[in-house]
């Protein structure tokens, strides 16, 4: 009797014990309009948590052949008018077919440009670019259809078509490389690309689009997140688009798609993705307008792999782990005081700590001592001036942007926006919103150096959205959703703001006008004030638009705001955005764990956008405080945080740092002689002069960014020549090694012994003492030298010229 | 053993090979196709050329098998495998290649200069369809001396209509795809057609007028030849297309008299003045230029046009040259100095065929509208426009032409429509499609 009781509880669908597995088919029911449609079948094997794509090489069963026929690979073609099923196992779908005798013609929108699009004609780097490749240019990604119609069927006299014998058109032979490519072969005489384009031709290559509907948006299937697990690796994706006229058309074979990591899982023209390696990845499909994806992640069982559970520190390490624990990394061990003191004074002061604070907190035995130097660290002035620093950077405070004067006002404002903890919702109205006089009100440099609409419209999205949202002002962006129209809806709100210069200093004032329209560029329409969710806004023209824009920003619902600046915080931390680079949120550039940003964006939000809060938390994860060395488990992993990446000393924390090892800290131009280069409010404030120009400039080298634009990449990261020959026989270095009145050099003339000096030398660089075969290295090569101080120089230059001292690990 | 198998092989392999291979023939297809198309001059990527035997034989000594080239497309390193991104070539390609390099990389044409795209053999032209399964654009077209004919531009083909009635009067053959420049010399007897597959080849097609049999090929080209016509007194049959060039051919005996680099970009349009001594081009360079024929020197050059130039003549007092083009402005220049005169923005729109008439010029504007102007007086004088078809976008004019008083133009949509310009009516409208 069970026997027979188990299928018939899997056709009902109960997930029930007994249940073992089940087929699924997406979709339910379809109809089929027209010889040329096609229904890309899903076919998935459920097995309690566990899923896996099926829809290549399952055995269909049609009920009435003689109506469809299905491919091995799931697609399901039209043959005759009225209805079947097809099923697999016990799950079905119902699929009807009409209108087979009478196909409609090609559509040119709906079909001819979106197949140019998925061979990548009209991809940026091909015949898409502003001007085109090979006197033949089309509109990237299709987004002017009617004059890519022109360039295909006109222009030069129709040389691209050819009526007669439609296999010899230029638009055929070229791809097909029968005629000599630069793009190489983009497509196969046999493809089913190459049978429409073919028939759009043989048509007449028509570009009708009058009594055709509009196309209202497209599904993908799948449509939520999966788990899919080697060596079932791969996934079969469906695209569906709905039109106005009520009707839906499976596009599949239409669609581009794209995958967000290609190290991770490659897609195939048809939508079939094949896993590489396990990690995440974001499956992209695009039909003309409209962008939708779904994230798909790659687990391999890892040989030997063994989860140990260990206790996390907070919800941040529950988050990291739980991925870690499904992609099978392990976590790396704690990090030693030595090695977490130095890392935490980096980051959240951009010093490091001296030779006593850390005697004092390697013997404290209090088991809380971390989270109260952290909170210390957190209350310090450093962390103010460090932190705003990097705001700094952001928001172009310096003298060419905004004025001498300003950089200093302005840069003082963030100090003490860092110092009081501000919110960080008031400290974005503060920003977005300011009125008034930059003398009184700082913030107001804000539209200074954002000079114009635009600009401000663009800046303030890449600092608040985290979009680089700059492609749509001249087309629909290519790698996100933001098309044209909301470029210019979102500018609306910026388009009132008036900058005033009294002529009074450097004074501006800032105020929003009542009028003034923005209009866009190709349908010259007035464009009503637009934001993400929110859609088109109607504002009563006695309210700054820039007050209902920050409402809307900071609102309880808003997808960006608190995620970008969690996100932000988290790399200034971590080394690495969840979603990185850490200023570009898009959906091809998915998180590398979604639910840990989510966490952290809810929890900021909760506490009221505090800052200080977050940063406490990351700060006291035992992911934060993981050590910097990986184990056999997490060797290869880059982005999910099983172990700390150890990264280079930003330039003002390597000079600062030079300074407090040497005893001879740089000094700067502009500024009071004991301002560290980690409190700077701006680089450029050294005077012009002709004589100096082509000065090697050592935080230039190292990466410090001009601030000329918000685009945190400004800060160079990579290492490079110029570097290592300033480390290895730069001016600065050799000054500071052989000032006489440096560290190393007092030491000397106190008559304190090698030892004592090399000790002290790695104390306060390294932030641990020298180990016995270093030591013993150090002091054969001091001892057996002709002359001690130059070799004690050397040491110093040694100490100075290790990893572990220009890195923060 | 094994000895004697190898021997038979290469007995039987010479057997196979016991021509020797033609580079013209059997090579030069292969490279024209494959590779041309990135290793030419002004494109030679990788400092690399072969489009002429010239360029080819700097690149490889005979019988040395190592050579870059053959390499290049037999290695299996994708990376460095010719050609890029696409299908490798077939192993009976790269044995030819090989057989001929090993044979002594010899040359069997003439001039080792010459493009590999006219050394290749003319594979003559299939025949055209007895009835088109759809109309093709009309891209060239020209009255008959007696304004009793039109031709027009055929699918390798021309054909001739009675412009009274729109009856197909005959067909001349063996021609190349598409003609874009049709001209007839001075006493009627020759035809000339500007003609090509477009991105593959182009050729010159003279025309014995009255039997419709071939005078000459004067020159093949890589792709399509765009203008052609003949110098007043008819000795001369200048002509130019994609490739830049201007070309002026002796029509006696079909030699060359010049052959210029015009232009960095594809020359769309000639014109000889009234005295037969000079030609001015117009190029999608935005230039247009003037050429001594006598000296084959360049006489001057107008730079002023903002985009393509597509339509040039000469002005009646034989000083002064009009262009026009996509920017939609006619400009007056000087012929001797290359000054400009005038710009007078006539058009408000891409002008793309512009042709003299009697006393007035005829240039095409989008619309489907013709605006006749009068270039003594700088007035327009009236305008002719074409209906679209039912459900469709005004159509493309893509060629014009004029006798006394009639107006023949030609549209993408494959129709020729004929005015008479002093009553400004409509006289015919027809498909020009057999």
């Amino acid at each position: 009797m069970m026997r027979f009781l188990l299928p018939m509880f899997c056709i009902l669908g109960m997930p029930g014990v007994w249940c073992q597995a089940a087929w699924e088919l997406h979709p339910s029911e379809f109809t089929l309009s027209g010889k040329r449609e096609s229904l890309q079948l899903i076919a998935t094997w459920r097995d309690r948590d566990r899923v896996a794509d099926r829809t290549k090489g399952a055995e269909y069963v049609i009920t009435d052949p003689a109506v469809v026929s299905v491919s091995r690979d799931g697609v399901v073609r039209p043959r005759a008018n009225g209805v079947t099923t097809i099923r697999l196992g016990e799950t079905m779908v119902e699929v009807t077919v009409r209108g087979v005798q009478s196909p409609a013609p090609v559509s040119f929108r709906h079909e001819t440009l979106p197949v140019l699009s998925r061979l990548g004609c009209s991809a940026g780097s091909c015949h898409g670019s502003p001007h085109g490749k090979g006197s033949f240019r089309l509109s990237l990604r299709a987004f002017d259809p009617a004059l890519d119609g022109l360039t295909l069927v006109s222009e030069e006299l129709g040389r691209r078509t050819n009526p007669i014998e439609p296999d010899k058109s230029l638009l055929l032979l070229k791809p097909t490389t029968v005629v000599s490519h630069e793009g190489g072969k983009k497509l196969d005489k046999e493809s089913p690309e190459y049978a429409l384009l073919r028939s759009w031709i043989a048509e007449g290559a028509a570009l009708r689009k009058e009594q055709e509907s509009t196309c209202t948006g497209i599904e993908i299937y799948p449509s939520s997140a999966r788990v899919l697990h080697f060596p079932d690796a791969k996934q079969q994706f469906s695209v569906h688009a709905k039109f106005s006229d009520g009707t839906r058309r499976d596009v599949t074979h239409l669609a581009v798609f794209e995958s967000s990591n290609t190290k991770v899982a490659e897609v195939s023209r048809q939508g079939f993705v094949s896993g590489i390696e396990r990690g995440g990845v974001a499956i992209i499909a695009r039909y003309l307008e409209f962008i939708e994806s779904t994230s798909l992640t790659f687990v391999r069982k890892i040989d030997g792999f063994e989860w140990v559970d260990r206790k996390p520190a907070n919800y941040v390490d529950e988050h990291v782990y739980r991925k870690l624990r499904q992609l099978q990394f392990s976590p790396s061990e704690q990090s030693k005081d030595l090695e977490f003191i130095r890392r935490v004074y980096l980051d959240v002061t951009g010093q490091l700590p001296s030779a006593d604070v850390i005697g004092v907190f390697v013997e404290d035995r209090d088991p809380r001592k971390r989270a109260l130097l952290i909170d210390a660290l957190l209350e310090s002035e450093e962390h103010a001036s460090f932190w705003a620093q990097k705001w700094g950077d952001l928001l172009r405070v310096s003298k060419k942007q905004i004025g001498h004067t300003s950089v200093f006002k302005f840069s003082r404002w963030l100090v003490n926006a860092v110092a009081s903890n501000m919110p960080y919702d008031k400290f974005a109205r503060e920003i977005l919103t300011a009125r008034g006089s930059s003398l009184v009100y700082p913030a107001a440099n804000y539209y200074r150096a954002a000079g114009d609409t635009f600009d401000a419209m663009e800046t303030s999205a890449q600092l608040f959205l985290g979009s680089r949202i700059q492609c749509a002002k001249c087309h629909n962006h290519p790698f996100e959703r933001w098309t044209q129209d909301n470029y210019y809806g979102l500018a609306a709100f910026f388009n009132r703001v008036e900058r005033k210069k009294t002529g009074k200093g450097e004074e501006l004032i800032v105020y929003s006008r009542q009028d003034g329209e923005v209009s866009h560029p190709a349908s010259g329409e007035i464009m009503k004030p637009w934001a993400p969710k929110a859609g088109a806004m109607e504002v009563e023209k006695v309210f700054d638009r820039r007050d209902v824009f920050t409402e809307w920003l900071t609102g309880e619902d808003n997808p960006f705001f608190a995620n970008v600046e969690a996100n932000r915080i988290w790399a200034y931390l971590l080394g690495r955005g969840i979603v990185e680079p850490f200023d570009d949120f898009r959906d091809t550039n998915p998180p590398s764990n979604p639910p840990l940003l989510t966490a952290l964006a809810q929890d900021f939000r909760q506490s009221g956008y505090d800052r200080r809060h977050l940063l406490r938390v990351i700060l006291n994860s035992n992911t934060y405080q993981a050590a910097s060395e990986t184990n056999h488990f997490n060797r290869e992993d880059q982005n999910y945080f099983s172990h700390y990446q150890p990264r280079m000393l930003t330039a003002e924390q390597l000079v600062d740092a030079l300074g407090v090892v040497t005893g001879r800290p740089m000094k700067f131009e502009g500024v009071p002689p004991e301002v560290k280069a980690t409190e700077l409010p701006a680089p450029d404030l050294r005077p012009h002069s002709r004589g100096r120009i082509g000065d090697v400039e050592f935080m230039k080298v190292f990466g410090q960014p001009e601030r000329q634009t918000i685009c945190e990449c400004e800060r160079g990261d990579e290492s490079s020549l110029g570097q290592a020959l300033q480390m290895y026989n730069g001016q600065l270095i050799h000054d500071m090694i052989t000032a006489k009145d440096g560290n190393l050099h007092r030491w000397i003339g106190e008559g304190l012994d090698e030892e004592e000096i090399v000790r002290r030398l790695y104390l306060s660089a390294l932030c641990r003492p020298p180990g016995d075969e270093e030591l013993a290295l150090h002091l054969q090569y001091i001892r057996g030298a002709e002359n001690a101080t130059t070799a004690l120089e050397d040491t110093l230059w040694i100490v100075l010229n290790k990893s572990e001292f220009l890195f923060q690990h | 053993m094994k000895r004697a198998l190898t021997s038979l092989f290469v007995f039987s392999s010479a057997l196979v090979s016991a021509e020797v291979v033609s580079f013209s023939r059997e090579v030069a297809p292969i490279l024209q196709r494959q590779c041309v198309a990135c290793h030419k001059e002004g494109k030679a990527k990788g400092k690399y050329r072969l489009d002429t035997y010239e360029q080819l034989r700097k690149e490889i000594d005979p019988g040395d098998l190592e050579t870059e080239l053959l390499h290049r497309v037999t290695t299996d390193d994708t990376e460095e495998r010719m050609p890029v991104d696409a299908d490798p070539l077939r192993d009976d390609e790269i044995s030819v290649i090989r057989r001929w390099i090993v044979e002594g990389a010899k040359y069997d044409g003439e001039d080792p200069g010459a493009l590999l795209s006219e050394i290749i053999p003319m594979q003559g032209h299939p025949e055209a369809p007895s009835s088109y399964p759809r109309p093709l654009g009309v891209t060239a077209m020209v009255f008959g001396r007696e304004g009793e004919k039109l031709y027009t531009g055929g699918y390798h083909e021309i054909l001739i209509w009675n412009p009274e009635d729109g009856a197909l009067l005959g067909r001349i053959p063996n021609n190349g795809q598409r003609s874009y420049g049709l001209a007839l010399s001075p006493e009627g007897k020759m035809l000339a057609a500007a003609t090509g597959d477009p991105g593959q080849a182009g050729e010159v097609r003279v025309f014995d007028n009255q039997s419709g049999r071939v005078l000459a090929t004067p020159f093949r080209g890589g792709d399509t030849l765009l203008a052609v016509d003949f110098s007043p007194d008819g000795r001369i049959l200048a002509f130019g297309g994609v490739d830049g060039k201007l070309r002026l051919f002796q029509t006696e005996t079909w030699t060359e008299v010049l052959a210029v680099d015009a232009h960095s970009d594809w020359l769309t349009a000639l014109s000889w003045n009234r005295g037969g001594n000079q030609v001015a081009t117009a190029s999608r360079d935005k230039t247009a230029k003037v050429y001594n024929v006598t000296t084959g020197k360049r006489v001057s050059t107008f730079s002023g046009h903002p985009e393509a130039v597509r339509g040039i003549a000469f002005h009646s007092n034989g000083k002064e040259v009009l262009s026009t083009g996509d920017h939609g402005h006619l400009f007056v220049w000087g012929s001797e100095n290359g000054k400009k005169v005038a710009d007078r923005a006539k058009f408000g729109g891409p002008v793309l065929r512009f042709v003299e008439g009697r006393r007035e010029f005829f240039a095409t504007t989008p619309g489907g509208v013709v605006v006749q102007f009068d270039a003594e007086k700088q007035k327009r004088l009236q305008e002719f426009k074409i209906a679209s078809q039912a459900g469709a976008e005004a159509p493309t004019i893509s060629s014009c032409a004029s006798w006394g008083t009639l107006l023949a133009v030609g549209t993408l949509d494959g129709r020729v429509i004929i005015f008479d310009t002093e009553t400004g009516d409509q006289r015919t409208v027809f498909l020009a499609k057999p």
